[in-house]
């Protein structure tokens, strides 16, 4: 099952069409859509608008791969367990977004191997085709930047009392 | 990780939905044994949250001007009710509020920007920098010598 997300704030129709057409060609893989609150009505998928933490979840588990757009809790999640993921950002000059973060965002993770980022219908499409695999070998425990940044979280938290 | 210091904080972790949420539970390790308190805008965390107390704000931002107005006063409310010592946000626009009022209101405050901006600091990231007691970015090509400060990260 593939399971397309695009966040709860703004509607994404450019990614949403794309992979709704894909799927028209490709009846026999689920594609499950939850758009937000993008205007295209997927005919080739399964769609819901806005969906609760814990189905999305549900969702996310079940799925064989995840296509978003460059949300960084979509993308957390799927380094946390090494599904494959592809993104494609959202572009400002399109109507996606208030601004470009998310060309910044999508950048940073071009190198990860369980992620693939596209830019346009095309490569979103061949993406579909061929897509990233799972990383298998777990990241046992917390990353190091993360262990750093907790640590100096608490130091400064419990540093001079202000009692 | 728990010892008497530590249990006498009370700390407010507030985020908005999604990436800035997965952010904030990540380093929520980090005020372990002490007493949490969360505000978020989404539905449904509690149970992923509990013991620790979550109070729910409708989601606003800068589109939505309005909105804003109705948040900043739910946030106020809940600083004035929960008088933490320390709050920290990974964002975005609550967490603007939750710093602002908590500086004024004497908390040590702690911004973290989300990951997500790898390019420049959030709008709300620069907008809450004379409040915060502690101002951070997750890159390290960001930083600055007067903040925001690097250290560290969720990855």
């Amino acid at each position: 099952m593939i399971f397309v997300t695009v966040g709860t704030q703004l509607p994404f129709d450019r990614l949403i069409s794309t992979v709704d057409d894909w799927a028209g060609s490709h009846v026999n893989i689920d594609v499950v859509i939850q758009s937000g609150g993008s205007n295209f009505e997927p005919v080739h998928s399964t769609s819901t608008g806005f969906v609760g933490p814990s189905e999305w979840g549900e969702m996310f588990s079940n799925a064989d791969l995840i296509v978003s757009h460059a949300g960084m809790g979509t993308i957390l999640k799927c380094l946390d367990v090494g599904k494959p993921l592809i993104i494609m950002p959202r572009i400002t000059a399109l109507g996606e977004h208030r601004n470009d973060h998310q060309l910044a965002t999508a950048q940073q993770f071009m190198d990860f191997e369980n992620i693939t980022v596209v830019q346009s219908e095309d490569e979103l499409k061949s993406a579909l085709n061929n897509p990233p695999l799972a990383k298998h070998e777990s990241s046992a425990g917390m990353p190091e930047n993360l262990i750093r940044l907790t640590t100096e979280l608490r130091q400064f938290v419990l540093e001079d009392n202000m009692e | 990780m728990q010892d008497i210091t530590s249990k006498q904080k009370k700390v407010l972790l507030v985020a908005s939905q999604g990436g800035h949420w997965v952010q904030l539970r990540k380093i929520a390790v980090a005020f372990n044994g002490m007493d949490i308190h969360y505000v978020s805008t989404v539905q449904g965390v509690d149970s992923e949250v509990a013991p620790a107390p979550l109070t729910v704000v409708k989601d606003a931002n800068l589109t939505d001007k309005l909105g804003l107005i109705p948040m900043a006063l739910k946030i106020l409310w809940i600083v004035l009710r929960f008088r933490p010592d320390v709050i920290v946000s990974t964002g975005a626009a609550p967490g603007f509020f939750a710093i602002v009022f908590g500086k004024l209101l004497g908390a040590k405050t702690i911004w973290i920007d989300s990951i997500a901006n790898a390019d420049n600091l959030s709008t709300s990231g620069e907008k809450v920098r004379r409040f915060s007691d502690l101002w951070l970015t997750q890159w390290p090509h960001l930083a600055e010598v007067d903040g925001p400060h690097y250290k560290g990260g969720v990855l």
